[in-house]
């Protein structure tokens, strides 16, 4: 047994956009063991809830994150129309979904950047964070917001996508779809990249079902896990099956978020070619009395929502649990036995969002 | 597969949550989250499962001062959540595996969501 | 072995124009929805205070006594609240970023005092307050609509014990009511009631105009009294009654109509009679 050392890993690093603290157990130059802390940036937004009102409460909800912030509007939403009862209008969850693909689009373009810039692959990483640039006007023109787009509110939606927008839409993700391809190419094929992500972290399926692992880590892992399935939103009446991949490696994870794109692509055409025409949304009165929980499949992973109504206009409990919190478990197990120079790419294939984590 | 709108939660006692979570682990669920709310007797805590994404609540009730079983024995990724609830709320869990000793957030008051004066 | 697979990408970016713009020699393309910043037409605000209220970021403050309207640019948070709560659509959303600067921006606009009101003041002395609610009790019917439109739920109706109330601290003065009482016996300010009722008696000597031929059987409505309040609306069991307040039509379904007269009692100017 070698000597061990421990190496503080973050809160500041380069890979790192946000701050998460992990202990490194060293021998040599292996991991045996890490030690997470985060805690670093907690806000305390759940407890929020308890002075501002549950309809404003939206606008503090979606600046949980900012790439997932029409994901954490959606769910808010959805929760407390749960413990209302409300139903909300065809069209309005029609546009939901479109506009949480796009999100979900945004967020994968903006991770394989991420995942450039962490082995040090500039231009792959300018490049995917140029064709991302595509969507985010796209969110810009629908709702005049380019990161916080604040169209979710309790009982459908603020603004409408007129149709002939919707098929500008399409038109401009099919124009984008070559091109995402030709960079997808390199990630999937080219050496280099291969040799930094093939056999690095392998999460057996056994643990990402025991580490309650979610979203594209699970998936890669070989677990059939993706709350489109079963959630809010109009998925049902899509086609589509989840992305698994079975290799548990940080390839795995890679291909499965590569996957997503196309996937996330393909459901805004089905959803567009579908969406009836009517209402946005359904006025809402009276206060919030019953309690609900509702998942969400995110960019990330499953995002829980769970709201408790008082009976008042102020909810008694939010609660909002994201994908990032449940993955950290797994990225523990990860972690355990890698080399020290993989252990940046590691994290971020679990798509680390820790101002998420500390809402 | 739509049944995301049926809520089931199912009510627990404290001394039951170690079998019926241990039951749980057997069937092949998944630990999603554990939460804590301040209810006027002492605290609501919601633990939630998943199984072939139907998802499953159990609620522990108990007064302030009673101490909690911790989890982590058979769902290891609990301890985030169960950190969490100590450092905020000044729940006291026993047994935990990765216990933080109340170091997990840094909260310049303890016990921020349950203020104790 | 698949190496520089990127290739082909970067050369073709290599002799492309640049995908970033000259900032800032080139400007920027604004979209019509962005959210940039918030913008008041003056003389159109009633300082009510609306926009403040429903403000989630607690950005506005607005001064009833100075009559100023302040937004801290920097606290903002686009959300749009505000426009959507306007009474008067005097706020706007403008599609351009509040420019970036090194400290925190704090406008303040003063609002003008509306034209009407100045004539006004010289005769309200002795009566209400300027700008105060007050509801002329000998035509009211309690009818309850004020109280149902307010945004403030300043107003206090109740039909049995012939109560009205306004508090006085919520009420902002807005006219939300004052536009909807049927009876128009709500004023903003002791020297609006005389005017109203100056209006009311023009009205009156006008010839009596019918909403469709004296003889024709059903329900009919005597348009040059109707006040197109939409209670007539509001009471119809089979909704067979269509009012428009705005374009003033009063229109009646007449084969849904089952003449059950429950409207004619409900009409606050008796302008409805089945034959």
């Amino acid at each position: 047994m070698g000597k061990r050392t421990i190496i503080p890993f973050g809160p500041q690093h380069p890979v790192l956009p946000e701050p998460v603290h992990l202990d490194l157990v060293l021998e040599d130059e292996v991991v045996v063991e890490a030690i997470p802390s985060i805690g670093f940036i907690h806000r305390g937004l759940e407890k929020l809830v308890e002075k501002k009102e549950y309809t404003e409460m939206v606008y503090v909800i979606e600046r949980i994150c900012g790439i997932c912030s029409f994901g954490h509007g959606w769910g808010y939403c959805a929760s407390v129309e749960g413990a209302m009862d409300v139903e909300i209008p065809e069209r309005a969850e029609y546009l939901r979904t479109i506009w949480h693909e796009l999100s979900r689009l945004h967020s994968h373009m903006l991770w394989l950047g991420l995942l450039a810039d962490a082995f040090a692959f500039d231009s792959l990483f300018m490049h995917c964070w140029k064709l991302r640039e595509t969507i985010l006007d796209i969110f810009e023109k629908t709702t005049g917001g380019r990161v916080i787009f604040s169209v979710c509110k309790v009982g459908g939606l603020r603004k409408d996508i007129d149709n002939e927008t919707l098929k500008e839409i399409v038109d401009t993700l099919k124009g984008l779809k070559k091109e995402i391809k030709e960079l997808t190419d390199v990630f999937i094929t080219d050496t280099s990249v291969k040799n930094r992500l093939c056999g690095v972290g392998v999460l057996s399926k056994q643990d990402a079902i025991d580490l309650s692992a979610t979203g594209p880590v699970a998936r890669g892992s070989g677990l059939v896990q993706d709350l489109r399935l079963n959630g809010p939103g109009v998925y049902h009446k899509l086609n589509f099956e989840p992305v698994v991949e079975e290799g548990g490696d940080c390839y795995a994870r890679c291909k499965v978020r590569i996957g997503e794109v196309f996937q996330s692509i393909d459901l805004i055409e089905q959803a567009v070619s579908q969406i009836p025409d009517g209402p946005i949304d359904v006025p809402v009165k009276g206060n919030v009395k019953g309690e609900f929980a509702v998942r969400l499949e995110q960019p990330r992973g499953e995002a829980f929502y769970y709201a408790k109504g008082a009976d008042s206009k102020f909810l008694e409990r939010m609660r909002v649990r994201t994908p990032t919190n449940m993955n950290i478990p797994a990225l523990v197990k990860m972690l355990q036995g890698c080399d020290l120079a993989d252990v940046p790419i590691l994290i971020l294939t679990i798509d680390p969002c820790i101002s998420c984590t500390e809402r | 597969m739509r049944s995301y709108k049926e809520q089931i939660i199912e009510p627990v006692a404290a001394s039951d949550l170690l079998p019926t979570v241990r039951n749980m682990k057997a069937e092949g669920y998944r630990m999603l989250q554990i939460c804590a709310t301040k209810v006027s007797e002492g605290f609501e805590i919601l633990y939630s499962f998943d199984k072939d994404h139907e998802l499953t609540n159990l609620r522990v009730t108990i007064p302030e001062e009673e101490e909690v079983q911790s989890v982590t024995g058979e769902y290891w990724g609990a301890f985030i959540y169960e950190n969490e609830m100590h450092d905020l709320f000044g729940i006291k869990i026993v047994n935990n595996e990765l216990d933080y000793g109340g170091h997990f957030f840094k909260v310049a008051e303890p016990t921020p969501w349950n203020p104790k004066n | 072995m698949a190496t520089f697979r990127i290739g082909k990408v970067v050369l073709r970016s290599l002799f492309k124009k640049p995908a970033t713009l000259m900032y800032p020699v080139v400007p920027r393309e604004w979209q019509e929805r962005t959210r940039g910043h918030i913008d008041i037409r003056k003389e159109d605000c009633i300082v009510c205070g609306i926009c403040a209220k429903k403000c989630p970021a607690n950005a506005i403050t607005v001064d009833r006594n100075k009559r100023t309207w302040t937004i801290e640019r920097m606290q903002c948070i686009q959300c749009n609240c505000c426009v959507e709560a306007c009474p008067k659509t005097c706020l706007i959303m403008e599609n351009q970023y509040t420019e970036p600067g090194p400290e925190k921006v704090v406008d303040t606009f003063e609002i003008p005092k509306p034209e009407k009101a100045a004539p006004n003041k010289g005769k309200a002395d002795g009566g209400a307050a300027d700008g105060e609610l007050t509801c002329n009790l000998d035509e009211c019917i309690y009818c309850g609509l004020c109280s149902k439109n307010c945004p403030c739920d300043a107003l206090t109706v109740d039909r049995k014990e012939k109560v009205w109330k306004v508090d006085t601290d919520a009420c902002v003065s807005c006219g939300a009511c004052v536009e909807k009482c049927p009876k128009k016996c709500l004023s903003l300010g002791g020297a609006d009631a005389p005017a109203a009722e100056a209006d009311k008696k023009a009205e009156k000597p006008k010839e009596a105009e019918y909403s469709c031929p004296e003889d024709e059987a059903g329900l009919r409505c005597k348009i040059s009294d109707c006040i197109y309040c939409g209670l007539c609306g509001k009471a119809c069991p089979v909704e067979a009654l269509t009012i428009d307040r705005k374009e003033k039509v009063w229109k009646v379904d007449k084969e849904a109509c089952v003449t059950c007269e429950a409207c004619v009692s409900q009409c606050p100017k008796d302008c409805l009679e089945v034959i």
